[in-house]
């Protein structure tokens, strides 16, 4: 039986993204580590994403409360107005949105990147080199990616609840004092230990979709310039489709 | 190198601020929780928990004191409950105090309130059971809210009714609109108020009166209150008795005298006078005649006194008077 030619590229495409996951483990845990390659990573790919994340977290938080004021005003429950927002910005908003900024941010860098390495042939020159070119580029990215995209969250969450307060102020007069006992009287485990592990793998997609793409690079500048968007696009369809098997996974664990 | 380390730094800022806020996040929730610090137990059986669940907030006199630990259901009617509570708390939990299941607001989550019980007791300890309040449940509320809702729908059908009845009364309404009315009421009142006075002026008389007679006073007094004249009064009766018994007789007597008289019976004087009609005219004539001789005869006396034979007598005579 043939299967039609787009399905057959689809699942070329999930079978090669799949082995290149694989490698990606097989590569990691295996000594030597490239501990410099990875802080360097760590700090361009987590610090210096911090204004871009921050700005877009404070902005979150202030228009989500003033989004949310009005129905609040019209049931009566303007009080639980910080509750409200600072659950859905720890749940959902925080995680996803950052995790969407950091794929545009992050997984297109790592595509160009990459591809542009591939296509220059540096790549194969490292390997020629004696260098492992997987371990230095691909695993200190992906694991950076990693492990930043949570710190990251948990920042952009910070200063977008600190928003959703001047977003309180805005129209109302609360204290700092009172409006983070609100937050922290509504916020439970459940809702803040799934929303922090999903980013994990959240920030483990862009990395791996980034890289993936920017390694398997085709030849040509427009080659780069493809890997680079198939990157962010890819990676933010993954990241959509993550929390809706997170989302599952916490309800069946009974945490929601 | 020295960029390397520079940006080394700027990262594990970055890092740690990020490890900070998220420990620090999640040590607040589960002090919220309860999860750290000093607790000791309490428990309380409950026949219907409403609810209730594992990490609902326990309050001491509306006061966070802890969380439910665990609820476990002992027998078909009895649920156990224990609660974690603050060591602070501790010192003011008594084993009299109550406890009740309760709703942060209206339609929050489940709580567990503790109020102190009434009079003295001793201090609460590790693992005490605790009395409990049983809860005032929602459909009983509901219940109550909606007999009460049938009572004021009654009512206001029946006021609608009654102001539907005022409402379509032109009497009431004239009565209402008439502005002569406050000044006629007003004089109403004046003479109400007048008559009041006279009344009352009356009552004082009447009074007075009564406190106459009641002393033997006037006339009423005499037959009120003295005794001798009721006996003179039967006597005074019983005479009238007899006048008015003789007064019958003597009217029969004159009615038949009469009746005599009118069939010409009656031959006496009185009789004849009375029956013969030319009687009456010879009387009438003889009268005349007398008077006519009586004036002469006094004349005659006159001319006699003036005689000088009887003159000295009636000198004499006038001298004796």
């Amino acid at each position: 039986m043939q299967l039609p030619k787009s399905l057959q590229a689809f699942l070329q495409e999930a079978g090669n993204l799949a082995a290149f996951t694989g490698r990606f483990f097989r590569e990691a845990f295996r000594p030597r580590y490239e501990w410099r390659e990875f802080i360097r990573q760590c700090f361009i790919i987590g610090y210096k994403s911090l204004p871009l994340i921050g700005v877009t977290g404070f902005i979150m938080g202030l228009v989500l409360t003033m989004q949310l004021r009005p129905s609040l005003v019209d049931y009566g429950v303007e009080a639980q107005l910080p509750a409200m927002v600072s659950l859905a910005i720890i749940r959902e908003i925080g995680p996803v949105i950052t995790a969407l900024i950091f794929a545009g941010k992050i997984g297109s860098s790592i595509g160009a990147e990459l591809g542009s390495m591939k296509v220059t042939e540096q790549i194969d020159a490292m390997e020629v080199s004696g260098t492992n070119p997987f371990k230095y580029l691909v695993v200190t990215r992906v694991a950076a990616a990693t492990l930043m995209l949570p710190v990251l969250v948990i920042l952009s969450d910070a200063i977008s609840i600190y928003g959703g307060y001047l977003g309180v102020n805005i129209k109302a007069n609360t204290s700092w004092s009172l409006f983070i006992m609100q937050v922290f009287d509504i916020l439970d485990f459940s809702d803040v230990i799934p929303a922090v592990v999903k980013t994990f793998f959240f920030g483990f997609a862009v990395g791996i979709i980034g890289c993936y793409k920017g390694y398997n690079s085709k030849k040509g500048t427009e080659g780069v310039g493809a890997s680079a968007n198939t990157a962010v696009v890819l990676s933010s369809l993954v990241v959509f489709i993550i929390d809706l098997l997170a989302v599952q996974v916490t309800d069946l664990l009974g945490l929601n | 190198m020295a960029k390397d380390t520079g940006n080394n730094i700027k990262l594990g800022v970055f890092v740690i601020a990020g490890l900070l806020l998220l420990v620090t996040g999640l040590y607040i929730i589960g002090k919220n929780h309860s999860l750290f610090g000093a607790k000791f137990e309490l428990k309380a059986r409950f026949s219907n928990v409403s609810g209730l669940v594992p990490g609902n907030n326990v309050r001491f006199s509306g006061i966070q004191a802890g969380t439910v630990k665990s609820l476990e259901i002992i027998n078909d009617t009895t649920i156990e409950v224990v609660f974690l509570i603050d060591k602070k708390t501790r010192d003011y939990i008594r084993k009299n105090a109550i406890v009740s299941i309760g709703t942060e607001g209206l339609m929050g989550n489940k709580v567990v309130n503790i109020y102190p019980g009434k009079g003295e007791a001793e201090m609460a300890e590790e693992g005490d059971m605790l009395a409990v309040k049983p809860i005032a449940d929602m459909e009983d509320a509901m219940e109550t809210l909606y007999t009460t809702n049938d009572n004021v729908r009654r009512i206001s059908e029946q006021l609608l009714n009654t102001m539907e009845r005022i409402n379509s009364s032109p009497a009431l309404w004239g009565l209402l609109e008439d502005s002569t009315l406050p000044v006629h009421l007003r004089v109403s009142l004046v003479n109400i108020r007048k008559a009041s006075n006279d009344i009352s002026g009356a009552a004082a008389d009447l009074d007075e009166m009564v406190k106459g007679v009641a002393q033997g006073e006037g006339v009423a007094g005499l037959l009120l209150k003295d005794t001798s004249a009721k006996r003179s009064l039967s006597t005074a009766i019983l005479n009238i008795q007899n006048a008015s018994a003789e007064a019958g007789q003597l009217v029969t007597r004159l009615d038949k005298m009469v009746m005599d008289i009118e069939s010409g019976r009656d031959s006496s004087m009185a009789g004849l006078i009375l029956g013969d009609t030319s009687v009456v005219g010879s009387i009438n004539r003889s009268l005349s005649n007398i008077e006519t001789g009586t004036a002469s005869f006094s004349e005659n006396m006159e001319a006699l006194k003036h005689n000088f034979l009887f003159r000295g007598y009636f000198r004499k005579k006038e001298k004796n008077k």
